[in-house]
Parts: structure tokens; sequence; C-alpha cells
């Protein structure tokens, strides 16, 4: 062979080899010396478990499956490797003036929507039979699918901008689910007001990227043209477009900004006969600093340098705030209207704190009215200003409550019902199953384990 | 288990290396070697690690018979049923669903369809052992009378799953007796490395683009997009498959056993005929040795026996029939060279007849990506505006922008430029050794660094809704 005789190439071979062993050797030890982290302060999640033993998951390979889910959540220095991955994928490229992060999740437009289907139609479903009911609950206890990431970001000026994908199939499947909202609640004599927030995109991208989104405004004219007459519906594109000049939208987080909620609220108000409180009336604060979610999923350098705050506009009404973390047999808590310790990443979290299954605020007003908010985290931003006009505000996260809301209707004779949707939410089947699940809920049976949806990927392995 | 994973790297890998080399007795470490295989193996496929070790024992006998009544027929007896048993089990593990699926249409019967999960690695450990048994039945080598040495030659983790085909006569005297030489397992060190980047860096990220173009909403798809989309996939599976294929060469090194090469560039080639002489070359050799030859060759009934091979590839790669028709589809094309298009190129400039095989290869691509016929065709129509589209778009040119890059780096990797590395090793490596080697170290530890946060950072996943 070549270079039998040269000593230094056979020297720094070993040196090669050594220095390269020595490197895979010494990270997989440090794997098992390394004293774990539950929760991961980066990325802002619970990391793996070590899978428990299950012989029948040794044996379907789910085992194992999860042992390298919990290698690679604990990996030796596993922020560096992450963080590194970003700067690297930097070197992939020129920027341009926009950019694409796509995300490799399954659309909504593939999802089998027939079970929704079934859900709509079907008013009876007390009595389903149980292998409906099954169906219906394994997917509801599937991992939320974060719509907002569905078809990927587009980063433009400094503002991300998640694709909005929705279609009119998904549109008049929403206006549906409000109309079923509507009726259910017409029986219980409570008023059922709805209102769908857009995304930013269709404000504030030009033209020529318009092309990449659904359009907004075609995709909410079509959902209102199908809701009963009896919905108290809020226009929240028409009013938002009017004030686009102003502060509606986080540059760095998917959410709308406490103002724009006060625009949507002066619109509730407008539908529901009530005097909305003019702006100046709230003492006006600010947390700066803010990267949010899309920041998050990004690392991108041009929203770094576009950090946001996040302005709270703060009632004089008294309240007395308690909380249901996950579900309604939890203990409750004491909690508040606005955090005002939130900050940095956790910045939105100023209003209502968390996203609490659900919350009940009781305030100073005395007039009789009771209201409760059905929402997802948009929702939170909405919540602060509802106290000035109700006695009780009920707020109700329906990714996560898992009770009865027309018990709760019942129970504490709420006399307003409103649900605020994002309109991502809203063209996502996942989302209209769970805010129709609380009106509906089915039995409880112990369901098997949702089984990973396995995309069809081509690896040489599969020859 | 794969190559490209956190636990291979980082504990399987040094693991096996350490308690290889930890003992120089020869049963020793073919024992170890065995015992890892199966690990690997067992690890994603926990069940069918035995039909693993049933073939093997099945093959280890046949070539014992083949060899003790040589010339007899019992010796015919075992070769031929070395070749149902394997057949048998090929057709079991990965046909029989889309058998049973073809007879309920075409005869209206009503068979249930088996459904299984398609053991890892099926269809190239039975080309193994069928390789073994035919050739130790023709006399080309001499048969394995240790049982274990025979396991370990079937169940060898290096190619197990993703190849090569290697035969048992070109690792004969390597299963019996190696030599470990230092500069092997260097050499096979940066040969595995490479392929790992191959794969993570380069297949990996053009495969989340091919989900894109390819496997996204068609309805918006502009022409230049389907045509991007497919040479994206040209990409991944090239990458993915020689990267692959790397890895095996350079862990068979670092272990002492010399594997052929299984890709030379096929992206160069200028003729359908010519790829295949480049691309997965031991699967077409295989053909050519055990199918081709066997039923006639050049000789007799050529043109049969060209679609024969033709069907059987595409075959191979699964059990649809997109793939019998992108098998067929590379029949048609190399018999259309044989009888006209040779001819025809030869008058014109070389750039012709690359721009025909590359424009050949992509359609290919396309009719190799779809198992659905709806689909396929409908992506065919957009590549060719048959149904009018966009002739671009302007997300399109923003990805290309945002990988520009990394596409140029991909596209001259898939050129002979690792060539020129082994003349600046020959100029560089006599005159300046510690500066070529020092250049090695750090190639290699680039290589390890890079490929390693992509697959960590490919598990980054962030909880966009903040509960604290």
């Amino acid at each position: 062979m070549k270079n039998k005789s040269n000593p230094i190439i056979k020297y720094f071979s070993k040196i090669q080899i050594g220095l390269i062993v020595i490197i895979l050797f010494s990270l997989g030890l440090l794997f098992f010396l390394i004293p774990k982290n539950e929760v991961s302060e980066y990325e802002k999640r619970r990391l793996a478990d070590f899978p428990e033993y299950a012989s029948n998951h040794l044996i379907s390979g789910k085992y194992t499956q999860d042992l390298e889910a919990y290698l690679s959540d604990h990996f030796t220095f596993r922020d560096f490797w992450v963080e590194t991955a970003f700067q690297f994928k930097n070197f992939f490229g020129l920027k341009s003036e926009a950019t694409i992060i796509k995300s490799s999740q399954e659309s909504d437009n593939q999802i089998d929507t027939s079970e929704l289907t079934q859900l709509l139609i079907d008013t009876s479903s007390t009595s389903v039979d149980t292998t409906r009911v099954q169906t219906q609950d394994s997917t509801i206890n599937q991992e939320e699918p974060t719509a907002e990431k569905n078809e990927g970001l587009l980063i433009w000026e400094g503002r991300a901008y998640q694709i909005f994908g929705g279609n009119n199939r998904m549109a008049k499947y929403f206006a549906q689910s409000l109309n079923k909202y509507h009726k259910a609640m017409s029986k219980l004599g409570v008023r059922f007001h709805s209102l769908v927030i857009p995304s930013p995109a269709a404000f504030y991208l030009p033209n020529k990227y318009q092309k990449m989104f659904s359009n907004e405004r075609i995709n909410l004219d079509e959902m209102y043209k199908h809701l009963d007459s009896g919905v108290a519906n809020t226009d929240v594109y028409e009013i938002l477009e009017n004030h686009k000049d102003e502060y509606l939208y986080f540059y760095t987080d998917h959410h709308w900004t406490g103002l724009a909620a006060y625009y949507a609220y002066t619109g509730f108000c407008k539908t529901a006969e009530i005097t909305p409180l003019p702006l100046d009336s709230f003492k006006r604060k600010v947390i700066q600093n803010f990267l949010g979610s899309l920041y998050l999923q990004t690392k991108n350098q041009e929203l770094k340098e576009h950090k946001d705050s996040v302005e709270y506009f703060k009632s004089k009404i008294k309240t007395k705030t308690t909380a249901w973390v996950k579900s309604i047999d939890d203990k409750h808590i004491r909690a508040s209207v606005l955090n005002e310790r939130a900050k940095r990443s956790a910045a939105y979290s100023v209003f209502l704190g968390s996203d609490y299954a659900l919350m009940k605020i009781e305030t100073s007003v005395k007039n009789g009215k009771k209201i409760a908010l059905i929402k997802n985290s948009f929702g939170n931003a909405f919540a602060p200003f509802l106290i000035n006009h109700f006695e009780t505000v009920f707020v109700v996260d329906y990714r996560y409550y898992d009770g009865n809301l027309t018990n709760l209707i019942k129970e504490h004779n709420i006399t307003d019902v409103v649900l605020l949707q994002n309109n991502f939410g809203a063209n996502t089947s996942w989302h209209i199953k769970k805010t129709l699940r609380i009106i509906n809920p089915p039995r409880k049976i112990n369901t098997q384990e949702p089984k990973d949806s396995v995309l069809h990927k081509i690896d040489s392995t599969k020859f | 288990m794969v190559f490209a994973s956190l636990i291979f790297l980082y504990i399987f890998l040094p693991l096996s290396l350490l308690l290889y080399y930890v003992n120089k007795n020869h049963t020793y470490r073919n024992l170890i070697l065995t015992l890892f295989s199966f690990i690997f193996y067992a690890w994603g496929e926990p069940l069918w690690v035995i039909l693993l070790a049933l073939s093997a024992t099945v093959d280890y006998i046949n070539g014992i018979v083949i060899h003790k009544f040589r010339n007899r027929w019992q010796s015919k007896a075992a070769l031929i049923w070395s070749l149902v048993f394997n057949l048998g089990v090929l057709v079991a593990f990965k046909y029989s669903g889309f058998l049973a699926t073809n007879i309920n249409v075409l005869l209206g019967t009503n068979f249930t369809v088996p459904n299984f999960s398609l053991p890892i690695g099926i269809s190239f450990y039975t080309f193994q052992t069928i390789s073994y048994t035919v050739d130790v039945y023709r006399n080309r080598t001499p048969y394995q009378p240790k049982y274990l040495n025979f396991m370990m030659f079937v169940s060898l983790y290096h190619q197990l799953v993703a190849g090569p085909i290697v035969r048992y006569a070109d690792i004969a005297r390597e299963i019996d007796n190696r030599k470990h030489k230092l500069l092997d397992i260097s050499t096979g060190l940066t040969r595995f490395l490479i392929g790992l980047f191959k794969k993570v860096v380069i297949a990996n990220t053009a495969g989340s683009l091919v989900d894109t173009y390819m496997g996204g909403n068609l309805s918006d798809l502009s022409i230049a997009g389907a045509w991007f989309g497919v040479a994206m996939f040209a990409i991944q599976i090239y990458f993915d498959f020689s990267g692959y294929s790397d890895m095996a060469i350079g862990l068979g090194k670092m272990y002492g056993f010399h594997y052929l090469e299984n890709f030379r560039y096929p992206y160069i080639a200028k003729s359908a005929a010519d790829f295949w002489r480049r691309w997965h070359i031991s699967l077409g050799s295989f053909f050519r040795d055990y199918v081709y030859i066997p039923l006639g060759g050049n000789r007799k009934r050529f043109v049969l026996n060209l679609f024969i091979v033709w069907f059987l590839t595409g075959l191979w790669h699964g059990a649809a029939w997109n793939f019998i028709l992108w098998g067929l589809y590379f029949g048609v094309f190399i018999f259309l060279e044989r009888v006209l298009l040779n001819k025809v190129f030869k008058f014109l400039p070389q750039i012709f007849s690359h721009i025909y095989l590359l424009f050949i290869v992509m359609v290919s691509w396309v009719l190799f990506y779809f198992s659905d016929m709806v689909l396929l065709q409908e992506y065919l129509s957009i590549m060719f505006g048959i149904i009018p589209r966009a002739i671009s778009d302007i997300q399109l040119s923003i990805t290309i922008k945002n990988h520009i890059f990394w596409l140029i780096f991909s596209l001259l990797l898939c050129t002979p430029i690792y060539l020129k590395f082994y003349e600046l090793r020959k100029s560089i490596g006599k005159q300046q050794p510690i500066l070529w080697m020092c250049g090695i170290i750090v190639f290699n530890v680039l290589l390890l660094f890079s490929s390693t946060a992509l697959l960590v950072g490919k598990s980054y996943n962030p909880f966009l809704y903040f509960r604290f």
C-alpha cells in the first residue's frame, strides 16, 4: 500500500483515530454522567422522560424509539448543538429580502375531515356508540397540531408571518361549528358571540408575497356567509384593518398585541350593545425586550434584531381570580388577570399568566351579567377587557378544559358566551373538534395510544 | 438502528470498536462483530432478527450440502432449496401484499391482503445469501465451514440495512482471516464521516425541500417548482444512498473488510446504460451475473432478457407498480440506446448525450417517487406544461437564494471532485505529510461536528404555547 513506510503518516493516523474515537466515546459517556434536566429553558418545553419498559413496546420497536428520543433530548450540550445547527444553516445560502422557513408538518388540507363532518352533522352525540367516541377521543388526545406551523413561515422586513393555508371548506366547517354553538346556547337562553382574529399577513405583506398565502378576507367572507343570523359576530378583520398602521401584531410572536385586542373589544361591545371604555381610561404599561415564539422556532437573526414590546392596559376594576391548571378535577389555585412579572420570551403571559383550563374572575362590577370566554392563547389578551362589564368572567381554554360547558353555564347562570378564535385555529379541524367537544363531551374511555402518523419518507433503508 | 443517529455514533460505534480491538483473537473478533450486528438489527426490528438468523442458518447448511455432495443431485437440490427459500422469504414479506391486492383486482377474488412491516434489509441479505450458494455451486468460492463466520457474513451491520450487496466471494478471505491496518482504519473513518455528512447535511436538507415541492399541495405548484422538486429528489436519493454506501465501506475498512464501490458519479453518465454502471453497482452486477447472463445474455433472446432484468430491478426497489414502471422505463431507454441512440450520439457533441441522460433520469425519479398513479400523472403534467401553471413563483426564487451555497456544493459533490483530492494527496501528501494529515484531522472533526449539530438540531422542538 502507499505510504506504508511513512512513519509520519502512521503517527498522525493514530492521532486522527484516537481523537475521533475519544470524541465519540466521551460525548457518549458524558450523556450517562451528566445530570438530566426535566425541562428545557432553551426550548420552553418538558424533555422526554426515560421510557418505561414494556415488552410489547420492545417488540413493536416503540421502546427503542423512545430511548432514542430520550437520548437526543438529553444529549450532551444539546442547546449548544441546536444553536450550532442554526448557525450552520445560515451558511447554506444568501439572505434574501424574504426568508421562507418550511415546516415539515402535515398540512390540514390532507387530513381526513370525514370525522369532523360526522361531528357537525350528528347533534345527538350523547347517545353515541362507544366505538365512535373512541375514535373521536383518540384524535383528541393527540398532541395539539400547531396549525400555526402548518405551512411554514415567511420572514420579511423583520417580521415573521405564518403562512395561512386555510380554505373555503374549512371556513364552512368552522361556521357550522359556530352555528352548533349558537343552537346549544339559545336553548339555554344565552347570547352567543363570535370573533375571529386574522393574521398580520393580510395587512402588511406586499402583493408578490401574498400569493403564497390563502386570502384571509375571502376565507372570512365564506365563513360569515354560512353563519346563522343569530350568531352575534364581530368582523375583527374590518376593525383591525382601520388601525393597521398601529402596533397590532408582534414581529417575533404569533399573537396579537394588547392594543389589537382592545380594538376587537370595542367591536365586540358594539355587537353586544355595551359602551366600551376609552383607551385612556386604562393605565398603559409596557414590557420591553420580548422575543416570542416565532423567534424561538427559527432563531432568525433578523427577528432577533427586532425585539417586541408587550403593551398592556390596567383597569381600575378589582378582581379575584381562581384557576384550574389542567383539569377541573385539580385543586384550584390563585391567579390574576395580569401577571406583571412576565418577561422576555414569556412576556405575552402577562395576560392571564398562563393558559389555564378554566379561570373564574370575580369582579367589583355588580350588574348580574356573567360571561364565559371560550378561547386559546389569543383570548388571553382579550379577557382583561371583559372584566369591566361583567360580574363574573369565566375563561375556558377549549384545548385543556375537560368539563362540560353546558353544566358550567347552568350552574353559574351565565348570560353570555363568546368564542374567540384566531383564523388559523378556525381553519384547523383539531381546533374545531376541541371547541365542539366541550359542549358535547364524550364519555371518558381509556383509549389506546394514538398511533404515530407515519409519513412516507424515502430512505435507502426501505428497499 | 441507522448510522445517522446519535445512538449509533456516540454509543454503539465507540463501544463496538473498543470491544473489537481489545482482543486480538480472530474468533473473539468475529463473535463481537456478530453480536453487535445482531444488536444493531434487533434495535429497530426485534422480531425480524429471527428471520435473519433463520435465513443465515438455512444457507449455511445449503452451502455445506452443495460442497459435500458436489456433482450429485443433492447439491443441485440444495441450490434450488436455497433459491426457493430466499425468494420465498422475499416474496412473502415484501411482495405478498402487493400480489394479493393485484390478484384480487384482476380475478375479483377476495384474499385478505397481508400487511407485514417490511423487515429491514431483507432485499439485501437474501441477495447476499443467494450469491453465496450460487457461487459455491459454481465453484467460484469455497464454502464456509464455520457457523459463526457465516452468521457474521450475513449479519454484518455495515451493509445489512442499505447495501452495498456484498458477495461472499468478494470477502471470503477476509471473513476467515483479515489484516487490520492502521491506514485502513484511518481512511475508513474519513470515508465513514464523509458518508455521514452526505446523509445528514445534504440528503436530509434536500429531503425537506422534496417534502415541500413533491410532497406538498400540487395545486399551487409552478412548472419550475416541479422541476426543482424532482432535482431535489435526485440529490436526496443519490446522497442518501451513496452516503449509506460510503458509511458501509468506511465501517468495513475500520474492521478490515474491503467492500466494492457502489456508486461512481452516476450523474455524469452519458447514457442510461452508463448510468446503471455507475448507480448502485452491486445491484446491477448482481442482476447481470445471476439473472441476465444465465438467461443467455446478449447471445440469445436479448430483448426478452433485457426486459426481464429491468422488470426485476424495478420490482426489487419496492412492491408497487410505479417501481416496475420505473425499471421498465430504463429498460426501454437502454434498448433504444443499443439499437439507435448510441449511433446518433456518436455524431453529436458529448453535451447532448449528457443532457439526454439527466433528462431521462429526472423523469425517472418522478416515477420512483409517486406510488399514487393519479399524483404521478398530475406531477408529470405540471412538469411538461400540460396543466397550465405559472412558469415560476416567488417562493421558489427565495428558496433557491436561501440555499444557493448548499446547492452549488451539492452539485459539485455529484462530480468526480474527490479525485482531485486523491491527486492532492499524491502531491501534498508526499511532500508535506504533516500538513496533509493535520488537514485530514481538521476535516474529520468538521464533518463530525456539523453532522452532530444537524442531527441534534433536527429534534429541536420549542413549545409555542407557553405554559409555566
